[in-house]
């Protein structure tokens, strides 16, 4: 690139930025905000206001539709994969396979190392739930939009800052790990997991507080005109990404280690 | 019922479903192949190192035996080498015995012949001494006895002189 170019390219960046800045200043006042910051975090945490009509069924939070869209995006990429990428694999992996590959080995290697006994379901869950964690957590990135029943504009939050959706995977780890105790140890296995008793509730409001408190963050930053240059990099991306890993490895590997633990058969006295 | 949070059990059965769905999706589509084509890649890799670990012991397998057969060849050739030695030996002793015994024969043969051959001189020296002493006998007792002395002198030295 020569010495002009750069000059060049240097200044069309300044003009587009210079344009983007005067618009965002231009139009700062001409929609007045409907609700106060209070509202929109006290949303954000109850959903009382913003409802959903899911297919004439019932009125659901945005939560509920986040999750059968990423469910949706996900069987679309699965699909996609099972048909144009498994059947070419190779012995020799290239980068995406390999990607697959390291994807599904991590979580059945998970599986295998907390449940050396009893791991083939418990790989094929946890891979599930750790998927849905880290892609439901990046979903709110996306900024997909809905209309809720009172005709108003609302972005697709996390499914799991939703406290329905974080009870329901809470819930559902809890059954499959309880399901690995019935199936190891019986009634004993039933005993152990109901000794247990705190683990739903345990591992659905650490789901529900930290993916609340990442949306909150993001609500709080976004809200205000002043924070919404070059910090929402930080906050809505670095940390997403970084919570998204974070809260799919916790799930994952408390499910694998209390599975593994209920289901270890136990040892008979001589 | 109202609960505190707005916790709707509707939107967590909802909630559970969608997981369950989602679960069946990835296990059929991606969780199940992928780790078939893991395991079926290790299973190829475990039967190539087999294998090779195979061919490797029957390959040592077949080095020890030939290191024994050489080792074996060589106590062989050695065991050989000594049992020609001694063989050699043996019938060279043989022969220095079959010699000295043809030699103490042709000897022992010499010297039969000799002895033989020295009889039959002296016996036909005594023979012609006979028949000279009877030959001057019958002269003496025939002729003069001065005469007859004087021939058998002669004769005697004569004959002397022959041998």
């Amino acid at each position: 690139m020569s010495k002009n170019q750069k000059i060049r390219s240097i200044i069309i960046f300044f003009v587009i930025g210079a344009l983007l800045l005067a618009g965002i200043i231009l139009t700062n006042g001409m929609y007045q905000k409907e609700e106060t910051v209070q509202e929109v975090m006290l949303d954000a945490v109850l959903h009382e206001k913003a409802k959903i009509n899911f297919f004439g069924i019932a009125e659901v939070n945005p939560g509920v539709v986040s999750a059968f869209g990423v469910t949706a995006i996900l069987f679309v990429f699965a699909l996609a994969v099972r048909i144009f990428v498994i059947p070419k694999f190779t012995l020799i992996p290239g980068k995406f396979q390999l990607l697959l590959e390291q994807g599904v080995g991590l979580f059945d290697g998970l599986a295998k190392s907390n449940s050396p006994h009893r791991n083939k379901f418990l790989g094929a869950y946890v891979f599930t739930a750790g998927a849905y964690i880290f892609m439901s957590t990046m979903f709110e990135m996306l900024g997909f939009q809905a209309v809720t029943t009172e005709g108003m504009s609302v972005s697709l939050p996390a499914p799991l800052s939703d406290i329905n959706g974080a009870i329901g995977l809470g819930v559902l780890s809890y059954l499959i790990i309880l399901s690995g105790g019935i199936v190891g140890n019986g009634f004993k296995g039933i005993g152990n997991t109901l000794k247990d008793f705190s683990l739903p509730i345990s591992m659905s409001f650490r789901l529900f507080g930290a993916l609340l408190s990442g949306a909150l963050v993001t609500e709080l930053v976004y809200y205000f005109f002043s924070l919404s240059f070059v910090l929402p990099v930080f906050v809505g991306v670095l940390f997403t990404l970084l919570h998204a890993v974070i809260q799919a490895y916790v799930l994952t590997m408390l499910t694998a280690l209390f599975y593994g633990e209920v289901s270890e058969p136990s040892k008979k006295k001589k | 019922m109202n609960l505190p949070l707005n916790i709707d059990f509707q939107q967590i059965l909802l909630h559970i479903f969608n997981t369950f769905l989602l679960f069946v999706i990835l296990y059929f589509l991606l969780y199940k192949p992928v780790k078939a084509f893991i395991d079926k890649r290790e299973a190829f890799y475990k039967e190539m190192d087999d294998k090779a670990n195979e061919k490797l012991s029957d390959a040592e397998k077949l080095l020890k035996e030939y290191n024994e057969k050489l080792s074996n060849a060589d106590k062989e050739i050695a065991e050989r080498k000594a049992e020609a030695d001694k063989l050699t030996e043996a019938e060279n002793s043989a022969k220095i015995e079959k010699a000295e015994e043809q030699a103490e024969s042709i000897v022992a043969k010499a010297v039969a012949m000799a002895e033989k051959e020295r009889e039959s001189i002296i016996y036909q020296a005594n023979s012609e001494i006979a028949n000279m002493v009877s030959a001057a006998a019958e002269k003496i007792v025939f002729s003069d006895t001065s005469e007859a002395f004087d021939k058998f002198l002669d004769n005697a030295e004569g004959s002397a002189d022959n041998e």
